[in-house]
């Protein structure tokens, strides 16, 4: 008897499992999940075009765009909470019910970009329409596996209204040496400002590899992953020039201290000349300054390569990722064409949103809108400039370890701030702790 | 009552431990067998294991846990013990009072005395600046490998103390008052009273409160989440657990967290084991 009503129970539970979950494509309904980091609540909604009184946020416009011309499909979204790291993708994998698209920074992906997972986009978009260089970064085995949604260069932002106030004309990119870089410290020193911010607090390293590349240094070199480079004379000068700026007063004290949105705060509060940073960055900390009352108004500020040493190289790297959006293949061939048209709207219309809200660099070779708000500004049209101009620096954005590589460098970097350590010697330990965890 | 009535009352709490206790702890088990990314899996064996072991900061966990086994088992028990006993003199209401307030600090959810603590702790924080009257230098409480345990371990004292004064005054109660009578009629003072008679007869939850407070510093998360997000200088303030968090959640390997993972209830198991014999040992 008890047999009997616990298989009927059984039964009826899997009977409605499978009928809803079939009877969603068998009426041409499609009900899908999006993941993204963030989305935008604060912005002008004359720049996307979106209603006055519209109360969405700027991705949910897109999506709410796209739901009115599909009325068949529903789109949930769902905000990865960035302080918690990968938690919110990593629980909806591990509940085997991933998101249908997920738009994000590359470094998420490393290990979703691959058939196992990806739907190759290539069999279902025209993926011609971005630009090759980055198709080609996410393309494996000759299937488009991300389509890039934004190019986000790290350059160094440079305050011009200090610069004024000191009197300093900012000189040509091949007068801008590490030699004249500390000769203005120096001045600033004299009227009371800070030149940069040595960050060598948690992970922040990873922020001063354009330093190590001022000096011929590199992470990786020929794409080679199995092993670093970073145990080099470039590396361990540009180490010594970071932390000579602290030594001579340059830059603020206790650098292990200092993490990176110390960086980022301390440049749009108007107290650094200088900061690694990238266009979105500042955008939105200064607003955050003008709202405090710590700042009276924005600021004029430009993006500059980091200087370089011309004994070493005619030009330091430029340090770039890019977000990008990848759609999870299913086994049914209609929900999978759903999916990838969604995907690559979203992708198309984010790249446009992006440019001119937070100054990214559109991924489309061609925009049939006019490039307007935070995209047409000097500041951004510098960034790109130095994209164009500098080599690319590599730090290994798309490998799974990176976080764990940095981390291992943290204890060496520390020490070699304290004095308690050599530059060779923590550069010996951090090829060391490299190459360890890329062979794992 | 018939065995198979009995079998069908038993289901449903079998049923939740199969759900909520063995199916999870099996589960684990097999993820740390595999190399996954929650989507793809391989088999690896014992690999994960043998990684787990070869993770300097996984390793570094479990010493950061015997120095905060050394600052914060002694301090909590003794201060705990004294303020139990202390407050064993007054009124019922009195010692309600007492015990509401050294309780306290427990009540309050971890992220928020993470916060506080982050405030007292910065370098321009309230612990320097009181320091600063006294002539002292202002010490980087988070970013010294010393002062950060330190400073973690005087929140885990802070938080503990409640519990173990409310386990220690409910052990003290439980001892018979015709013992004292006893002792006193047999012209005991009060001083050997409580070290012959008293004393004995709270070791099991002197033990009991040890064992708590070792796999309580195992488990120290949120603090260090908020004040050393990444496990402190050099690793120097993480803990297994906090470990586990950042190999699953932050670098992207379960399968390795869930290594780590099965290590740390072994030890935890292991530890539970250790208390059971030395009660045994030590029974009066």
């Amino acid at each position: 008897m008890y047999k009997t009503l616990i298989a009927v129970l059984v039964v009826l539970v899997a009977l409605t499992g499978i009928s809803f979950a079939g009877g969603q494509e068998e009426t041409g309904e499609y009900e899908l999940l999006w993941l993204t980091a963030g989305d935008q609540m604060d912005y002008d909604r004359s720049l996307i075009g979106a209603p006055a009184d519209y109360e969405g946020g700027a991705f949910s416009y897109i999506a709410d765009s796209y739901m009115a011309e599909h009325p068949n499909v529903k789109l949930n979204l769902m905000i990865r909470d960035v302080a918690k790291g990968t938690m919110t993708p990593d629980s909806l994998m591990a509940a085997g019910t991933p998101p249908d698209v997920w738009m994000d920074a590359n470094s998420q992906f490393a290990k979703y970009l691959g058939p196992h997972y990806a739907l190759p986009m290539e069999q279902y978009v025209d993926t011609s329409i971005y630009q090759d260089a980055l198709v080609q970064a996410f393309t494996r085995d000759g299937h488009v596996y991300a389509l890039p949604q934004m190019n986000i260069p790290v350059g160094l932002a440079i305050n011009l209204k200090m610069a004024r106030e000191i009197g300093y004309a900012l000189p040509s990119q091949k007068e801008w040496t590490t030699d004249e870089y500390m000769r203005l410290g120096a001045k600033l020193k004299s009227a009371g400002k800070y030149l940069n911010i040595a960050m060598t607090g948690g992970a922040a390293w990873s922020w001063n590899l354009m330093w190590n590349s001022a000096f011929g240094g590199t992470m990786f070199e020929n794409q080679d992953y199995s092993k670093t480079t970073i145990n080099s004379k470039g590396s361990a000068l540009g180490m010594e020039y970071i932390k000579s700026w602290v030594t001579l007063g340059y830059a603020p004290p206790h650098p292990n201290e200092q993490i990176d949105d110390r960086g980022i705060e301390g440049f749009a509060q108007d107290r650094l000349f200088s900061c690694t940073l990238q266009t979105g960055h500042v955008i939105h900390w200064m607003r955050q300054a003008v709202d405090a009352g710590l700042i009276d108004g924005p600021f004029e500020y430009t993006f500059m390569e980091a200087p370089h040493d011309p004994d070493y190289v005619e030009h330091s790297g430029y340090d770039c990722y890019q977000w990008i959006t990848v759609a999870h293949k299913s086994d049914s061939e209609d929900r999978n064409k759903v999916v990838a048209d969604w995907a690559n709207y979203l992708t198309k219309e984010a790249t446009y949103i992006s440019a001119v809200l937070s100054g990214d660099i559109p991924t489309l070779k061609e925009i049939d809108r006019p490039l307007i708000g935070e995209f047409a500004k000097p500041s951004v049209q510098a960034l790109l400039k130095v994209a164009r101009e500098a080599p690319p620096l590599d730090s290994g954005r798309q490998l799974t370890q990176r976080r764990e590589i940095f981390k291992a460098w943290e204890a060496p970097i520390q020490a070699f701030m304290n004095d308690k350590m050599t530059v060779e010697e923590a550069l010996v330990i951090m090829e060391r702790e490299t190459n360890r965890l890329l062979a794992e | 009552m018939k065995p198979r009535a009995a079998l069908l009352l038993l289901l449903p709490a079998m049923a939740l431990w199969v759900l909520s206790f063995a199916w999870p702890i099996v589960s684990v088990v097999r993820l740390s067998l595999f190399k996954s990314d929650y989507v793809f899996e391989t088999f690896v064996g014992l690999k994960n294991y043998l990684m787990a072991f070869k993770d300097p900061f996984y390793v570094r966990s479990y010493f950061n846990v015997l120095v905060y086994v050394a600052f914060v088992v002694p301090s909590t028990l003794g201060i705990s013990y004294w303020v139990a006993m202390y407050l064993e003199g007054f009124s019922h209401r009195v010692q309600a009072v007492g015990r509401f307030v050294v309780y306290l600090p427990a009540l309050t959810s971890g992220y928020i005395m993470g916060l506080l603590w982050k405030w007292f702790l910065y370098r321009d924080g309230l612990i320097n600046y009181v320091l600063s009257f006294f002539g002292t230098p202002e010490i980087a409480w988070l970013y010294q490998p010393w002062a950060a345990r330190a400073a973690l371990s005087a929140i885990e004292i802070l938080t503990s103390i409640g519990i173990l004064v409310i386990l220690f005054a409910a052990s003290l109660r439980s001892i018979p008052l015709q013992l004292r009578d006893a002792a006193v009629t047999d012209g005991a003072t009060e001083r050997q009273y409580r070290r012959y008679i008293v004393r004995p007869l709270m070791m099991p939850t002197v033990l009991l409160a040890t064992l708590l407070l070792i796999i309580g510093v195992m488990k120290i998360w949120s603090t260090i989440y908020i004040l050393t997000p990444g496990g402190g200088p050099g690793g120097a303030t993480s803990t297994p657990v906090y470990e586990v968090f950042l190999t699953a959640f932050e670098y992207g390997k379960p399968g390795l967290a869930a290594a780590k993972g099965i290590v740390l209830m072994t030890l935890i198991a292991l530890a539970i084991l250790l208390k059971q014999r030395i009660e045994l040992w030590v029974k009066p």
